[in-house]
């Protein structure tokens, strides 16, 4: 395994740039989950990498060592594809041992590390099989066993779980995230899905418009969001986004929209802001110390068993429409009224131009005791 | 929607018209085939007694033996030396980014427009010119480049699923070892198609191989067939119609063979999940 760096990486098709000078550096035995909308310049990015896709401007470094001018079979990097690219007219043994074949290794010892690989995913029974006699999860096992059975420098991941269904996509994660655990393997990973980045990287990269928006540990991100755009992306359901204004009040700065006046976070500063506040910091009930208020009334419920899912209007003439993630037992009638606190903490404020101004958390740290 | 009875009845009237207006002829040169000389004229179908002396004859009187060398081994070696440079030429189209490629292949795509019997008589003189009159080489080389090949097979790759190549390439094949390795076992349906047509077209020719031999040692077997229509001034019907069974044989035989690739559609159907 070895560490990756993507320095100034740009790939323009005509007018349009789909990576605008991305600098990335993927740490040896790093799991990097690049992460965004689609037409983020994600995949672009993963394909300028493997040498599949030329690069524009900038440079792609494995190991310290300068491989732009590389072709894709001489950079020892394996990739798993969205549609498994597996090869029809060959069983998943020959799919597997392809490229130590190619390598000139033995049959004998081509044999011996298919049989590891084919182990290590439980897929050994499959081994006589051709790829359109397998499902589709049996085909992700044999695409990731194809990779590992090289032992390149690093793994790369497009898409890989998203033709899988909902249940297979939950085992899935669970075991990409264990095997580059115990392999060490330095990889990259693209998708659109947040649950996987969040579930999955040691580090998320966050795109749009082919560069990088925020880039760290999934909780920091979803805590500390640098901007509306990476506030708006991560979480499922998305963070709530109050347009308003701050403005003094008579017990310090408060958060003004559509009739609803809330505590500003400390140290945001006055003007038009966006205050951002998360389902689930939202719960049923009167405030208590250091908690807000929200009075609403229900528009819909959805009951997803451990947890239920509340829009509600608030504020005058019920002009904001907000998310709550409450717990299962929450059963409130549509149409209801309904009470909401959230802690101060929870609150996110984002100056005019989208970027973060101030976060209850560090507000709270800031204060004066 | 379902057809009523009466619509069905004639439809089935229509294909089966159409089934003995193909198979009548092939009855007849089977029958003939079978019946002796003496009989060969008659006006029952099938033979009172039903003999072998035709296809003997075939290997005695004439050089049938020759003739049928002569058209195996010059169709293998054209329909071979055919693929080839199709899969490569589509392969370099399909592929590859290359200055004037384009034009290149509008150049192919108007070859595919010139009547073949307009380049014909150029070709004979340069045949001539380059002394492979009667030989194999006439028969083979001016026909190894078929634009229709090249053609059918570049859309086929240009079709050809890009993340089997990107695979490919990943696991370390460059482009000529892809094309082997990957492409053209995924291209079976399409290459035994071609290869059908190429082997119908070129086992049955005729004009071509009576321009370019003039001796037995390079006649092919459908100019061969000929000699019984005329040696002695009497026509052996019998024994031609044998000529022309044993000559059918080999493309029934390939069609038979390779059928069941061109419906196989293997590279959708190992893709989808």
């Amino acid at each position: 395994m070895a560490g990756i760096a993507l320095r100034n990486l740009t790939r323009r098709f005509g007018d349009s740039v789909a990576v605008d000078g991305l600098n990335l550096e993927i740490e040896d035995g790093e799991f990097v989950v690049l992460v965004g909308p689609s037409g983020c310049g994600k995949t672009t990015t993963l394909r300028m990498l493997a040498g599949l896709e030329p690069t524009s401007e900038g440079r792609v470094e494995i190991a310290g060592r300068d491989v732009t001018p590389l072709p894709a079979r001489d950079r020892n990097l394996a990739m798993v594809f969205q549609s498994y690219a597996l090869y029809p007219h060959m069983s998943v043994e020959e799919n597997i041992g392809f490229a130590l074949r190619l390598a000139g290794r033995s049959r004998a010892e081509t044999a011996a590390a298919v049989a590891a690989a084919a182990g290590r995913l439980e897929i050994g029974h499959l081994l006589s099989r051709r790829p359109r006699e397998l499902s589709g999860g049996q085909r992700q096992r044999v695409a990731v066993a194809r990779c590992i059975v090289r032992e390149p420098h690093a793994f790369l991941f497009d898409e890989p779980l998203s033709n899988l269904d909902a249940r297979l996509r939950g085992s899935a994660r669970v075991e990409i995230s264990r095997l580059q655990a115990q392999l060490g393997m330095t990889t990259l990973y693209v998708t659109h899905d947040q649950v996987e980045a969040m579930t999955m990287a040691h580090r998320i990269v966050l795109m749009e418009g082919g560069r990088i928006r925020q880039q760290g540990a999934p909780m920091d991100l979803y805590e500390r969001p640098a901007d509306l755009f990476v506030a708006g992306f991560l979480g499922a359901p998305a963070m709530n986004l109050i347009p308003g204004v701050i403005e003094p009040g008579p017990r310090g700065p408060v958060f003004a929209a559509a009739g609803l006046s809330l505590p500003a976070p400390l140290g945001a500063p006055e003007g038009p802001a966006t205050l951002g506040l998360r389902p689930e910091a939202l719960s049923p009930g009167d405030p208590g110390p250091g908690e807000i208020a929200l009075r609403g009334r229900v528009d819909h419920v959805e009951r997803l068993g451990a947890e239920t899912v509340v829009q509600l209007s608030v504020g005058e003439a019920g002009a904001i429409s907000l998310t709550a993630r409450l717990p299962g037992a929450a059963a409130p009638g549509r149409g209801a009224p309904m009470a909401l606190r959230a802690p101060v903490s929870a609150l996110h404020a984002f100056g005019a131009d989208g970027r973060r101004v101030a976060l209850g958390a560090e507000a709270r740290e800031l204060a004066p005791a | 929607m379902e057809l009523s009875r009466s619509w069905r009845v004639i439809g089935h009237l229509v294909l089966l018209t159409c089934c003995l207006a193909v198979a009548a002829p092939v009855a007849v040169v089977l029958a003939t085939a079978l019946k002796s000389p003496s009989e060969v004229f008659q006006p029952s179908l099938w033979p009172s007694a039903p003999t072998f002396d035709n296809f003997a004859t075939l290997f005695g009187k004439a050089r049938f033996a020759d003739y049928l060398w002569n058209s195996v081994a010059t169709t293998v070696l054209r329909v071979s030396g055919q693929l080839v440079i199709a899969l490569l030429a589509a392969w370099a189209f399909a592929r590859f980014a290359f200055r004037g490629r384009d034009t290149l292949f509008a150049m192919v795509l108007g070859a595919m427009m010139i009547p073949h019997l307009l380049t014909m008589i150029p070709v004979y003189i340069l045949m001539a010119r380059l002394g492979w009159f009667d030989t194999w080489a006439a028969l083979i080389i001016p026909n190894l480049a078929m634009p229709f090949a090249v053609f059918l097979l570049r859309q086929h790759m240009l079709a050809f699923p890009r993340d089997l190549l990107d695979a490919a390439e990943m696991d370390g094949a460059g482009p000529w070892r892809a094309l082997w390795r990957v492409v053209v076992p995924n291209l079976a349906p399409a290459l035994s198609a071609l290869t059908i047509i190429l082997f119908v077209e070129c086992w049955n020719e005729y004009f071509w191989p009576l321009l370019v031999t003039e001796t037995e040692a390079s006649r092919t077997l459908q100019m061969g067939l000929r000699e019984f229509l005329e040696s002695d001034g009497y026509s052996d019907f019998g024994a031609m119609m044998a000529g022309v069974a044993l000559a059918s044989v080999p493309a029934v035989a390939l069609f038979l063979i390779l059928q069941r690739r061109v419906m196989d559609t293997f590279v959708a159907s190992g893709l989808k999940g």
